[in-house]
């Protein structure tokens, strides 16, 4: 269709302009690095709904977005509306529309060693060292324009052995109030042996603020023996689109834990790939879609165990109102060498309205012959058969119909309460009881 | 206390119940036997109120203050916080909700339905775990989601539990002997036998006559294919344990 091809077209232009804005920022080693990814981009071009990766999710609507370079940072107003996801204890970097602040953080005295750096100050030798292999990977068309965009990215370094306690979070504001922006922060995490960290994302949208379009790429490398969790809340508003790309790779005895909160917007695309390179990784990935009206969120996993005695675990729910839609397609691939794998995934989704919609699509390619994998998803209606034996009990059907959302939700977060799951809660509990009913 | 006319139940075109009378008093026990099929499972969801089954003639009559009125019009909240109760045959299992967070709700629920204040936390815990340690359930249950991951006689007991929390005026056991240990039975036995009072009702539907030993019945009634074929006291009971049901006629 020519029409739709020169929408696509004259979306990657306009792209092309707000370039220009940012084709000199950064050091010197990442400006060939933008070049490059941009000129890929421009010859790879939109993925369609022919893509098997994109099947569910039409980008169409991306297109007709007008948007220009963001100028601003919102300033102190602006940057409101994270706020309420801010704890005092956090070592906390608030990127409003795109912008690193002017001065990161202070690292706290518990937290020393621990490194934050822009990519504007880190060295050729420090480039060469930690962030050149997340620069060399192969991209995909969103993770490339990331690149191509970026203004400047940040750099997280834990030390060997350090165990950082306060959480580390990246607060995403966006607060321009006419014009139409792209967004595109970049961090790399790199965690040496046996560190750890918390680290946590949020996204979320003044009220009144313009559409905007977030193009997030974050890189996570997890030494022998390191230890992350990465917690994501993207709490936008309805009229934002939203693509998050996570990468890790995770080495030997090492483990990584995420938890993606969304509530859906125009379009939120959360992919995770995950490569565990070293034997008797773990990692476990869980993500929880709330939405209502006519949102959308759209799921894809990567699981790729290539080392032995790898274990992986994926845990996705949905409560979906109105005319909402959840995509969820979780790959899990064993390579050959990944004898003694234990590969497990569940997708479960909540329709508490007649016009929401699923696609969930398991995807397991199993090379290796002495592996445990399995995989199943649910999409369905409350069970009237819980709802009334809450109902004979004396509890009214409404409250039994949010008691029985909240477990489903619940069931996710068996661990204490901690400061990040209370950050969780505050975007959970009062949409739960807008989606359950 | 409860009065069930002429009560007939179809389901898909087929008559699960024909015609039902029924008549329970205050303070008494009544036994429903009956075989497999028969349409005992069906009576005690109906007075229930599960959603599935609909009279298409009858009424089931309950004691609300005083008077006789049709509960078939009530929600199922409703006849709960009226005060009946069903032990479920099959207790639901309820992921991701506490057992003290539901049994708390449902009590409290009911508190505020007649006006009375509601428990707060701490001493509705003190007041389920001394239920709890009466029916010999452990203290890990208080904690655990709804009968998740529960044993078939734990679930039984819970059922028990959430009886003697809620404290009924008409209390309907569905085979909740069934899958019960000796032991358990008694546990359970027990419970329905302490919370006894010339003031509630129990309608215990059950196959056998063993927990008719514990429980003891004033009045049996056999159901057989959607009627009640036979009532009388509680030799009734021995004489089917005996017999089978084969020998009683079709009402």
């Amino acid at each position: 269709m020519p029409s739709k091809t020169s929408t696509d077209s004259q979306f990657m232009a306009r792209l092309g302009e707000i370039r220009k804005a940012s084709e000199t920022e950064g050091p010197a080693w990442l400006l060939p690095k933008k070049e490059a990814a941009w000129n890929a981009a421009v010859s790879k071009g939109f993925p369609t709904r022919k893509d098997d990766e994109w099947r569910y999710t039409d980008l169409s609507p991306l297109f007709s977005l007008p948007v220009v370079a963001s100028r601003a940072d919102g300033g102190p107003e602006g940057r409101k509306s994270g706020d309420k996801f801010l704890a005092p204890e956090d070592i906390a970097v608030v990127i409003a529309n795109g912008r690193l602040p002017e001065e990161l953080p202070v690292i706290p005295d518990e937290a020393k060693g621990l490194t934050l750096k822009k990519f504007s100050a880190v060295s050729e030798e420090e480039f060469r060292n930690w962030l050149a292999p997340d620069f060399s990977q192969p991209t995909d068309l969103f993770s490339g324009l990331n690149t191509a965009l970026n203004y400047d990215g940040l750099w997280i370094h834990v030390p060997a052995q350090l165990q950082v306690k306060p959480v580390i979070h990246l607060c995403h504001v966006a607060s321009e109030a006419t014009a139409v922006n792209v967004f595109c922060p970049r961090v790399i995490v790199t965690a040496e042996p046996r560190a750890e960290a918390r680290i946590l994302m949020t996204f979320s949208s003044a009220s009144g603020a313009a559409a905007s379009f977030t193009n997030a790429l974050t890189d996570i490398t997890l030494g022998f023996g390191a230890k992350i969790s990465l917690a994501v809340i993207q709490d936008e508003s309805h009229e934002n689109f939203y693509i998050h790309s996570a990468r890790v790779t995770q080495h030997k005895d090492s483990s990584f834990d995420s938890f993606i909160l969304t509530t859906g917007s125009r379009l939120s695309r959360n992919n995770l790939a995950v490569t565990l390179l070293g034997e008797r990784a773990e990692t476990l990935l869980k993500g929880l879609s709330l939405l209502q009206g006519d949102r959308r969120a759209d799921h894809l996993t990567a699981v790729n165990h290539i080392a032995a005695n790898g274990t992986s675990n994926q845990l996705y729910k949905g409560i979906l109102n109105g005319q909402s839609r959840v995509v969820f397609n979780g790959k899990i691939y064993v390579h050959p060498d990944a004898q003694q794998t234990n590969a497990y995934q569940l997708n479960k989704n909540l329709l508490m309205g007649d016009h929401c919609r699923v696609n969930t699509k398991p995807q397991l390619e199993i090379f290796a012959d002495d592996v445990k994998c399995s995989h199943g998803a649910t999409v369905g209606q409350m069970d009237p058969n819980e709802v009334f034996y809450l109902q004979s009990r004396g509890v009214p059907q409404k409250t039994a119909v949010a008691m029985l959302a909240k477990g489903f939700v619940d069931e996710m977060f068996p661990q204490a309460r901690d400061s990040v799951l209370e950050r969780f809660l505050l975007t959970v509990n009062p949409l739960l009881g807008a989606v359950a009913h | 206390m409860l009065e069930i006319k002429d009560l007939t139940i179809s389901m898909n075109g087929v008559e699960i119940l024909k015609g039902i009378n029924l008549s329970v008093k205050q303070g008494e026990v009544h036994a429903i036997m009956g075989p497999n099929g028969s349409g005992k499972s069906t009576l005690a969801k109906i007075i229930a109120g599960h959603p599935d089954y609909t009279a298409t003639r009858g009424e089931i009559l309950f004691n609300i203050n005083g008077k006789m009125v049709n509960i078939l019009g009530l929600a199922p909240e409703d006849r709960a916080r009226e005060g009946v109760f069903l032990a479920f045959q099959y207790p639901v299992e309820i992921p991701g909700v506490s057992n003290a967070i539901f049994l708390r709700a449902a009590f409290n629920e009911i508190c505020r339905y007649h006006g009375a204040a509601e428990m707060d936390p701490l001493d509705f815990d003190a007041f389920l775990r001394e239920k709890m340690a009466r029916l010999s359930m452990d203290e890990k249950y208080v904690n655990r989601p709804v009968n998740v991951d529960f044993s078939g006689g734990e679930k039984k007991r819970n059922e028990i539990l959430q009886m003697a929390i809620l404290n009924p005026r008409l209390a309907v056991l569905d085979e909740t002997d069934s899958g019960l240990d000796v032991d358990s039975m008694r546990v359970v036995a027990d419970g329905v036998n302490r919370l006894k009072s010339g003031n509630n009702a129990f309608i215990v539907i059950t196959h056998y006559q063993r927990l008719l030993n514990y429980i003891v019945p004033d009045v049996v009634h056999i159901l057989k294919d959607g009627r009640i074929v036979r009532t009388a006291g509680r030799e009734l009971a021995l004489e089917v344990e005996n017999k089978g049901y084969d020998w009683l006629k079709q009402g």
